[in-house]
């Protein structure tokens, strides 16, 4: 008897002592939260004030219209709070004020900053997402062209949020690279790495039938964590064969004989940088190497030939190579090492490095870069020749 | 307080008077029959007298009938046909019997050598063993000047006859089931084992009742400590009742105070006699269709008859299946709740919101929700289970109204719960040995997750694990083949491999011969050119 009185003992003081660390307190029930999908910052009119804008899900709209009204219910699916401080922090917190449920971050999709407070320099919005333990590290970060809060009221077509919306887009995007798709790890990777320059993609506001719809259209550059400048279309393409991440995109090439065009689809795709240094100078051997088939002709001639492959193939390397040049040369106006070739110089020369670091920016302007590009084209789709060609 | 004396008083009185009518008390053990028929019956009219239904029969044979013999029986226990055809008639009819002369000492060697066309014939001159035959359906033959009796077997009463098993539903393999009598229920498994090594020990047990208790066993294959281990067990219990082979598991089971059995139950010949082929032993018990087995392994309640009778690919499929379901009947409830209050960030996004939007308006907290619903199931289950089945149906449908619909569309519970409820009523039957044991453990586990989330289900697997591992029963890891690992085992756990690649015994059940056939029996078609 006395044996089973201390084990009672000792069990219910484990339970208490367990009580009181690691439970109720921490318990938040799902109908007292208001769940983050988006978080927005911009620049208060105020100077040296941040506003930042949360889009929280209503939940109870969202779970109606999936189950009784379609999606045409969807203006009252989410609802935008917008807070000031001097601190990410405090305009957060400020927003609790207003609302009446506890603000729940592990759930946000994207971060979007307006492009005048990412010229001033990132870093210390970021330092709040990083540093609370709800928020995750793979929210999406955007660079919005104008107030990034206006983004946020866009109400999207398919999705019940638009932080969702967004985030669902950046991941098509993945599959479809025409911009480059940056999370929060990724961007703080870079920031913290060297001298390598965080991307993030670009989203704009563009009217289509009278309606907004949200947009990705380029590339934001950053040198440390201020933002210096963009890439276009075909910089942004140019920088994803750079690092090996374009895939399931196309690439148009003229006919070699005919006057037409080809669009290759893009199967694989990957880049190689080795440094080499040769006294002075810095060469930068970037190999690309990409495989893809035929997706659509506009002429009828007949491609179908090893000859006429040899010189899609050129031509298609041709073009990967002006895409990557541009690139390059952007880059280097912006003087930001995209390519993260300061990286891959401390990786392979970790003592030429320390000599090279103070005089970085200099050094930069100075690199050799040589590109090989490896294209193949591997099967011409379902058909061999264009059903117009009349050659046996 | 005088009132109080009064009534002590009347109770000590009335306990005193009941004393001296208890029968069975008052009759010496050693007793013996006198050789005065009169007196023998008087003797037994004294002690069975009492009740209605013993009938005394009186007669007389032999030369001018001058030889007096009674018949005691109970009506409803005895063959009436066996006793007026093979008793009666050659007495009364038969012309040597007509013949003999009283003068004879040896007059009962020759009525039980030459007339008892009967099979089982005793002979006894105790009164207490008389008395104990007769009241389970023997027919008592005593005659006058002999101070012994015969004990002719007429054991012959309604029963239920040999039908399908309630509990074990199968699809492919035999419906019989047992039965309520225990000598049907021998001859089920001796008709699938038709071996001299298969051992039939019967006691019996409860001083009142005097159930029939039988341990089946095969000489060769069991472990004769085990034997020896459940004799002890069975020799230590002193009580009055066994009514069920429930009340025997409670008296020799391992771990009283485990919520987990650790003596299995049976109501298939076919699966006792597989167990017993095993290496185990099977304990019948009168009176009831369940038999038991010993020793029981944490995954016998994951295998079930038809796994060996159906081609591996499939059974083993389902032993995976059963696995799984353990895990969702014991598990979802818990995991809703916890991924409700304390780790919304685990639940993908979209079903979040669907998660959320159920429990938007919903006015319990989600422990507190969860739990009432499956109080709710399991009120519903027993009164499924104990209702008359034509009301049955009433309760089935009033429930699937009032948990399915109603609930949720008066916004009492969110609709996602409903799911989990039904999905956790569901799996807890796929596994009926462990039914009782997964709705204790599933309230265990969604306590731990409503107060400590998933750290308090973490800390209670762990315990329950730490908990099963601990146990044994009749000798054997409880937790085996698992835990000690044995690995040759491992080919009836989680999957189950063909029949032909059995060709050991469980080495954690019977060490002592090992080997159950060949081990080249893999079917193969005849090679090209012979045939």
């Amino acid at each position: 008897m006395k044996k089973y009185i201390k084990i009672i003992f000792v069990i219910t003081i484990c339970i208490f002592i367990i009580l009181n660390t690691a439970s109720c307190k921490n318990a938040h029930e799902l109908n007292r939260l208001a769940i983050v999908m988006g978080v927005a910052i911009d620049k208060s009119s105020d100077l040296n004030k941040i506003q930042t804008t949360v889009q929280v899900a209503k939940v109870s709209a969202i779970g109606k219209s999936s189950s009784n009204l379609g999606l045409s219910d969807i203006s009252k699916s989410f609802i935008n709070y917008k807070g000031n401080g001097y601190t990410l922090m405090e305009a957060i917190t400020s927003i609790n004020r207003k609302l009446n449920r506890r603000l729940f971050f592990p759930h946000n999709q994207i971060i979007i900053i307006s492009k005048e407070a990412a010229e001033e320099g990132v870093g210390k919005y970021l330092d709040f997402f990083l540093r609370n333990r709800e928020t995750r590290l793979l929210e999406w970060i955007v660079i919005s062209d104008t107030d990034a809060s206006k983004i946020l009221d866009v109400k999207p077509d398919m999705e019940s949020t638009t932080g969702r919306s967004i985030g669902e887009l950046i991941k098509t995007e993945k599959d479809v690279t025409q911009v480059p798709t940056v999370d929060l790890k990724e961007f703080t990777q870079k920031l913290m790495s060297k001298s390598t320059s965080p991307v993030a993609a670009i989203v704009k506001i563009i009217k289509e039938d009278n309606k907004d719809m949200i947009m990705l259209t380029g590339t934001a550059v950053f040198n440390n964590d201020k933002m210096v400048g963009q890439l276009n279309k075909k910089e942004s393409r140019g920088f994803l064969w750079g690092t090996g991440e374009m895939k399931g995109e196309i690439i148009l090439v003229p006919e070699p004989k005919n006057k037409g065009m080809l669009s290759l689809q893009i199967t694989k795709s990957s880049a190689k940088i080795t440094p080499e240094i040769k006294g002075n100078k810095i060469y930068m051997n970037m190999k690309i190497s990409e495989e893809g088939d035929v997706g659509e002709q506009t002429s009828n001639e007949d491609e179908a030939n090893p000859d006429a492959f040899k010189e899609i193939q050129k031509s298609a390397e041709e073009a990967i190579k002006n895409e990557v040049m541009d690139a390059l040369k952007k880059s280097k106006e912006l003087n930001s090492d995209i390519f993260g070739f300061s990286d891959t110089i401390y990786q392979h020369y970790p003592k030429e490095w320390v000599k090279l670091e103070s005089n970085w920016k200099q050094v930069y302007q100075d690199i050799i870069v040589n590109i090989t590009v490896e294209a193949k084209l591997d099967r011409t789709g379902r058909i061999t020749k264009p059903a117009m060609s009349k050659e046996k | 307080m005088f009132k109080f004396i009064t009534r002590k008083l009347s109770y000590l009185m009335m306990k005193n008077e009941y004393k001296e009518n208890n029968i069975s008390e008052i009759i010496p053990s050693d007793s013996r029959l006198s050789s005065s028929l009169t007196e023998n019956i008087n003797t037994i009219k004294n002690i069975l007298g009492q009740s209605s239904d013993i009938v005394f029969r009186e007669f007389s044979f032999g030369l001018q009938n001058q030889m007096k013999a009674a018949l005691v029986f109970i009506e409803g226990l005895s063959e009436q046909s066996l006793i007026n055809e093979t008793i009666l008639k050659p007495f009364m009819y038969d012309i040597s019997l007509k013949n003999m002369d009283s003068s004879l000492k040896n007059n009962i060697d020759i009525i039980e050598k030459s007339f008892l066309s009967v099979g089982n014939v005793k002979r006894t001159c105790l009164i207490n063993d008389l008395i104990d035959s007769c009241l389970s359906g023997d027919t008592v033959l005593m005659i006058d000047g002999i101070p012994e009796s015969i004990l002719i077997y007429s054991k012959a009463w309604e029963g239920r006859g040999v039908e399908e098993p309630k509990t074990e539903a199968v699809v492919r393999g035999p419906r019989e089931g047992f039965s309520e009598n225990i000598a049907v229920n021998m001859s089920l498994i001796r008709r699938r084992i038709k071996s001299p090594d298969l051992i039939f020990k019967t006691l019996k047990i409860g001083s009142r009742t005097k159930t029939s208790v039988c341990i089946v066993y095969v000489k060769g294959i069991v472990n004769p400590k085990l034997i020896d281990e459940i004799y002890k067990r069975l020799n230590r219990i002193n009580t009055d009742a066994i009514l069920e082979s429930g009340y025997i598991e409670q008296f020799i089971e391992d771990a009283p105070y485990s919520i987990f059995p650790t003596v299995g139950n049976t109501e298939k010949p076919d699966t006792s006699a597989a167990k017993i082929l095993e290496g185990r032993a099977c304990i019948l018990v009168d009176g009831t269709p369940f038999a038991l087995t010993v020793p029981m392994l944490f995954i016998e309640g994951f295998q079930s008859a038809e796994d060996y009778y159906t081609r591996p690919y499939f059974a083993s499929l389902l032993r995976i299946l059963r696995f799984t379901c353990f895990f969702i009947s014991i598990l979802s409830p818990a995991t809703y709740v916890m991924l409700a209050t304390f780790h919304q960030e685990l639940i993908p996004t979209t079903l979040l919101f669907t998660m959320a939007a159920g429990r938007e308006g919903v006015p319990f907290p989600a422990v507190i929700e969860a739990g009432l619903m499956m109080i709710t199931f399991e009120i519903l289950r027993e009164a499924g289970v104990r209702l008359p089945r034509p009301v049955g149906q009433a309760v089935s449908i009033v429930g699937a109204l009032v948990i399915g619909e109603a609930a949720v569309t008066a916004g009492l519970v969110g609709g996602l719960l409903v799911i989990v409820v039904a999905l956790t009523a569901v799996s807890s039957f796929v596994l009926p040995a462990f039914t009782d044991v997964e709705g204790i453990l599933r309230m265990f586990f969604l306590i731990l997750a409503g107060s400590l989330g998933i750290f308090g289900v973490g800390l209670g697997t762990l315990f329950i694990l730490a908990h099963v591992v601990s146990l044994r029963s009749f000798g054997t890891p409880y937790f085996a083949p698992l835990a000690p690992l044995t690995v040759k085992d491992l080919k009836d756990t989680f999957i189950r491999v063909p029949i032909w690649k059995m060709s050991t015994r469980p080495r954690t059940i019977g060490w002592h011969n090992m080997k159950r056939q060949n081990d080249n029996l893999k079917p193969e078609p005849p090679e090209d050119g012979q045939n």
